[in-house]
């Protein structure tokens, strides 16, 4: 019987092997997950840690930390209009346009001929007045002293079910939040304390779900947890939250 | 103010006072955007098996962060120094809970040591260690078949990473890490079996 994949990958990481010029430095290892390293620096350092299981364990983490980073930063830096859900490309940048890793249009041929149906330009202009519209409704919850790029991602804590920051005495028994301009579903997911992933909805077109007893029972087990929204649209997806809520042992 | 004969440019208590002043302004500042975001990032990177706490990660991070607001008058971009803050104050943690085991626990109990290795067997006999001993040689000599950039591939999708990460790494296309990867494990397979060490450790 030949040897399994878990077997070799065992055996290859028992070797005990390790950088042989040592281990760079944290600060390599972190420019080398950020891509800031030549590249002459990068290969020597990736077939350095190609054969260490200490640094691989270490920029794997680094590289973990470097995407989440990055979404953050996006959803930091994105302007206010993040729920405009059309955003053509320009002549001068046409195709594909990342949005915070998502590509929000189609590619250029495609889009080119799209764009050229006269009832194309129809659509983009009610959903962009819808877009409008519901940016100006959303924003009327907000509380004024909140930085315009949090407010996206940061809805009234009085939209929110349970609050944000709410301490309970009972695990919830729904969760509820703004419904979000061009979405047409949205998937929750549940995370606890240490930010492990512990329990995602199914995709739902409401609003607002309920929590069944099996969900209950699992957030019984600890103190605090935080939820976020995840909210698809034909053209977009944002995230909602983090909100955390607090329950009394 | 300068002190010419080390060469190193000095400022007065005043300047100092004020630069700490400024520092602190800014490193509250930065707290009340970023801070829970950073509680977060700590929260959630740090590798839990490894009795790491996440406050002291934390407060290390943002430790790093005020002297880097002391250093320099701006930071041109938080986020990214802020990245570089958390991902070299939690890799410092790892080592230094790495070297106390490694100073606390026998040499010989590598799974203590080594956080991906999983023994099996706790006591392995002369048969299972000759076993290991051989697929280990047999390894390296089927690696060392492998052309330049497979064994890379291969060697990385050994130690866990995925073929985006490939890819990334190595300044691919996800395409070709999968390609190299997928190649590569397949003339590694034939290799240790050529060797005789098919089921070896099964």
């Amino acid at each position: 019987m030949p040897l399994s994949e878990q077997a070799i990958r065992q055996a290859f990481q028992s070797r005990g092997q390790r950088c042989t010029s040592g281990c760079p430095s944290s600060e390599t290892l972190s420019r080398l997950a950020a891509g800031e390293l030549s590249e002459t620096e990068r290969l020597q350092v990736v077939r350095s840690v190609a054969d260490c299981s200490y640094c691989a364990v270490e920029l794997k983490v680094l590289m973990e930390t470097k995407a989440w980073t990055d979404k953050a930063s996006t959803r930091f830096e994105q302007e206010p209009a993040v729920d405009s859900p059309v955003r053509p490309p320009t002549s001068a940048q046409p195709g594909p346009v990342q949005d915070g890793g998502r590509l929000i249009v189609p590619p250029p041929s495609r889009f080119r001929s799209i764009v050229a149906q006269p009832w194309v330009g129809a659509l983009a202009a009610g959903l962009l007045l819808l877009a409008v519209i519901g940016l100006l409704a959303s924003r009327l919850g907000e509380p004024e002293d909140l930085p315009d790029r949090l407010r996206s991602s940061n809805p009234s804590s009085a939209d929110l079910l349970p609050e944000s920051d709410a301490t309970l005495e009972e695990p919830p028994t729904a969760f509820a939040w703004p419904p979000q301009v061009g979405a047409t579903s949205y998937a929750v997911t549940l995370y606890d304390s240490s930010a492990n992933s512990i329990w995602q909805s199914a995709p739902t077109e409401e609003s607002q779900l309920q929590l069944d007893a099996q969900v209950q029972e699992i957030l019984r087990q600890s103190e605090s947890y935080f939820w976020t929204v995840n909210a698809e649209g034909p053209v977009r997806q944002s995230e909602l939250g983090p909100f955390w809520f607090h329950i009394n042992p | 103010m300068s002190d010419e004969s080390s060469g190193k440019s000095t400022s007065g208590p005043s300047e100092d006072g004020a630069r700490r002043a400024r520092a602190e302004k800014q490193l509250e500042a930065l707290l009340e955007e970023y801070g829970p975001w950073l509680r977060r990032t700590v929260a959630r990177n740090c590798p839990q098996n490894l009795g790491i706490n996440p406050d002291e990660v934390e407060q290390e991070a943002i430790l790093r962060l005020w002297k880097a607001l002391e250093r320099e008058s701006k930071l041109e971009n938080p986020t990214s120094y802020l990245y570089r803050v958390v991902s070299t104050a939690t890799i410092d943690a790892i080592r230094r809970v790495r070297a106390r085991r490694e100073d606390s626990i026998e040499p010989e109990d590598e799974s203590m040591a080594n956080p991906q290795i999983q023994t099996v067997d706790s006591s392995p006999g002369p048969e299972r260690l000759a076993s290991s001993v051989e697929l280990s040689r047999a390894l390296e000599a089927s690696l060392g078949q492998l052309s330049e950039n497979r064994k890379l591939a291969v060697k990385l999708h050994l130690q866990g990473f995925n073929t985006r990460e490939i890819g990334d790494l190595l300044g691919w296309t996800e395409a070709k890490a999968r390609n190299l990867a997928s190649r590569g494990m397949k003339d590694l397979r034939e290799g240790l079996e050529k060797a005789g060490v098919r089921d070896a450790i099964e």
